[in-house]
């Protein structure tokens, strides 16, 4: 009788408790702002609504990158977000952290395999899967076409690469004198030095087209290398060898290169995708991008990529992770990623989208995106690590450093390393 | 008797003036003074937001930071900063309210251009001036070029783009100064201007002997409070130059802003803060003492 009496209390309390959750439940989101009032979110939250009628959907806006530190705040109050559009270098120190709830714990064995390999590894922790991108964006060249017709350069095929010396050469004839006062108004090739994430993001697919690595596997810097040396010169040799880019580089930020490649100065320019169709509405018909150029004739073009995945942070249990999943799998399904990109041209990280944006796109749009799909095959994404933040500002410092052409590459990346050691060490983060 | 009368007397009167002050005083107590006790709490701590077991790790702080270069780098460049800052802000500021004395139509025009920056947010101004200082494309450039000039490097050589925060700086807060001049300019009596002129002094040594001596307090209070403002700037290299090229332009605000919120080492953060506090202290301390002196 006491055996029957507890089973119909536990029967009992384990369905008052699921009700509970069905009726009531809040999925807190957190987004980056600006996006819940995008189409292909509404979408994609009325899909979650029709799976879930009864759970209301929180949006919580925040402002990008510098939100960082109101997370991890509010993990420790106990109020983080169910779930959470990361950026991508938290997940693998929130997911380490135990922060994150894996999703692959809520999906199919097979659900990630349409999506870009490199996307999945980069979100994988410890053999768990965290997160998926909400989209992506890739580094590539990025020049006008009429600027190389007049000069008679054909660009390469859309699944080929120069050699870096092929892009400086061709860049050499891109540069123009048009008022004959001695000095070049024209630039071939436009890099940028500033002291910020874009500076790496642009310059770091040359390096780990040299076999760079930035950490090892005991989490220790380990840029101080050859291709570092090679990665740096290769910027300095565009400046001071062959005078393709101004001398001031080191001191431009993206803003400034873009704004010069609207006034017309720059012939082309080591960008991103996520530039393209804001210059193709400057120039249109007139801009075409390529592979990122290779060391040699052996080595597969590689790129780098940014973006920001799609998290569970829910500290509520198991049930409301897997309504968080649920919503993270509306937020990363084909119509969502399509609406994405004619939003505002953001890359989606599922295959099979990007086959359909390249089968039915036309003219210079599926140019832009074949050139992307075979960056794509090939991307690296920046590491999560906390001594990162260290690496690349003291990477950019070296960078400066050889495009003013005040140290070689070897003295700047050797005070660069040190500085890292010495930085990281004083914080705590390396032994 | 009558004096315990008053006594209770102003003893209530004095409850009520406190009750009265209560509100303000708990308002400061805890946005500035709380906060001022908590930053020199964590300190002695290692707060970081990449972890939850912070624990209290006495003077390492303090240590790591009379051992980091980039600390007093950072610290030489604001000291650099706030000198030329100063006295371009006070110097043109009294040229401004002594030639705006002189009345003139043009009067109401000049000093509406000077406010106007002034009221202006920070950020805002140096967004203008981002664009205008461009290197390849901005406004200033292009009239340079315009008239057969070459292109300068406003914000992309280093020991410039210092010169061009502190230039941005000086247009932005230079109705501070100028306002407060004026007004202490508007209270020496024209008479002794006059008994002045009668015994042939010049007006060059009217500004020396009698100007200068009498505006001296209002001098002093600008002096300090422009150089507190200065010393915790932040927000002009920031957004003009995020402290570069090669950390040219790194001030010791921007430096503490970026150990807090970019590398997460708040309590590392924290002890930049007190050493900002301690050298502000500092400061007001030694306006205190000219000023006693000057009473």
């Amino acid at each position: 009788m006491k055996k029957m009496l507890s089973l119909i209390v536990a029967l009992v309390l384990a369905l008052t408790c699921s009700q509970a959750l069905a009726a009531g439940t809040e999925l807190i989101v957190a987004t980056e702002a600006g996006v819940e009032d995008k189409e292909w979110f509404q979408n994609a939250l009325a899909e979650f609504q029709a799976m879930h009628p009864d759970v209301d959907v929180v949006i919580e806006p925040h402002e990008g990158i510098s939100a960082r530190s109101k997370f991890v705040s509010a993990v420790y109050a106990g109020n983080a977000p169910d779930v959470l559009m990361a950026n991508l270098y938290w997940v693998k120190d929130f997911a380490q952290n135990g922060w994150l709830t894996p999703l692959s714990d809520y999906v199919d064995e097979g659900y990630f395999e349409d999506f870009f390999p490199d996307f999945v590894d980069y979100c994988t922790v410890d053999g768990k899967i965290y997160g998926i991108h909400n989209s992506t964006d890739i580094a590539t060249i990025i020049y006008r076409k009429s600027m190389l017709e007049a000069a008679g350069i054909e660009p390469p095929a859309l699944d080929e690469a120069w050699t870096w010396e092929e892009l400086a050469e061709n860049a050499q004839k891109l540069n123009q004198d048009t008022d004959g006062d001695g000095n070049t108004d024209v630039w071939g090739c436009g890099v940028i030095g500033y002291v910020d994430g874009a500076t790496t993001y642009t310059n770091f697919p040359l390096f780990f087209m040299l076999g760079g690595e930035l950490i090892d596997e005991n989490g220790m810097p380990a840029f101080n290398t050859e291709a570092a040396y090679g990665a740096c010169d290769y910027y300095h040799d565009l400046i001071y060898k062959y005078e393709v880019a101004p001398k001031e580089s080191y001191a431009y930020s993206n803003t400034e290169l873009l704004s010069a490649f609207n006034a017309g100065q720059y012939a082309m320019i080591f960008g991103a995708s996520y530039m393209v169709s804001d210059l193709a509405a400057q120039f249109p018909g007139d801009i075409g991008v390529m592979l990122y150029p290779v060391p040699d004739e052996n080595t597969v073009s590689e790129g780098l990529s940014g973006g920001w995945p799609w998290v569970i942070m829910t500290q509520q249990g198991d049930e409301v992770a897997a309504i968080s999943a649920d919503f993270i799998k509306c937020m990363l399904s084909e119509e969502a990623y399509l609406g994405r990109y004619e939003d505002n041209g953001a890359l989606p990280v599922r295959t099979s989208v990007f086959d359909s944006i390249i089968a039915n796109a036309e003219g210079d749009e599926a140019d832009w995106m074949t050139v992307y799909s075979a960056q794509m095959q090939h991307t690296n994404l920046k590491p999560g690590d906390a001594i990162y933040d260290y690496i690349q500002e003291e990477y950019t410092i070296a960078l400066q450093k050889v495009m003013m052409d005040e140290a070689t590459s070897q003295e700047a990346m050797q005070e660069a390393y040190d500085n890292t050691i010495q930085r990281a060490t004083d914080a705590g983060i390396i032994g | 008797m009558l004096n315990a009368k008053i006594s209770r007397h102003e003893a209530r009167a004095r409850v009520t003036y406190f009750l009265f002050v209560l509100p303000v005083l708990i308002v400061i107590l805890a946005v500035t003074f709380y906060p001022a006790a908590y930053n020199v709490f964590i300190s002695f701590r290692n707060e970081s937001l990449r972890n939850s077991s912070a624990e209290f790790v006495g003077m390492r702080n303090y240590v790591r930071l009379f051992q980091d270069e980039l600390v007093w780098q950072a610290l030489g460049r604001t000291i650099v900063y706030l000198v030329f800052s100063v006295a371009f802000r006070v110097l043109l500021g009294l040229g401004l309210a002594l030639l705006l004395k002189v009345p003139s139509r043009m009067n109401v025009f000049t000093r509406t251009t000077i406010v106007l920056p002034w009221i202006m947010s920070e950020i805002m101004a140096s967004s203008c001036w981002l664009w205008l200082l461009n290197h390849q494309t901005g406004l200033i450039n292009a009239v340079l070029q315009f008239l057969g000039l070459e292109k300068v490097g406003w914000l992309v050589y280093p020991n410039l783009a210092m010169g061009s925060i502190i230039g941005v700086s000086v247009w932005k807060n230079l109705a501070y100064t100028y306002l407060l001049l004026f007004a202490a300019l508007q209270q020496i009596s024209v008479e002794v201007y006059e008994a002045a002129k009668i015994d042939g002094c010049t007006a060059f040594k009217a500004l020396i002997h009698i100007t200068l001596p009498l505006i001296r307090p209002t001098l002093l209070v600008v002096c300090v409070t422009v150089s507190i403002t200065a010393f915790g700037q932040f927000s002009l290299p920031y957004s003009l130059t995020g402290g570069g090229p090669q950390r040219a332009t790194q001030l010791i605000g921007l430096y503490m802003h970026e150990q807090a919120f970019t590398y997460n080492e708040l309590s590392y953060g924290a002890t930049i803060g007190v050493l900002i506090f301690a050298i502000n202290i500092v400061m007001t301390l030694i306006y205190n003492r000219v000023l006693r002196q000057d009473g």
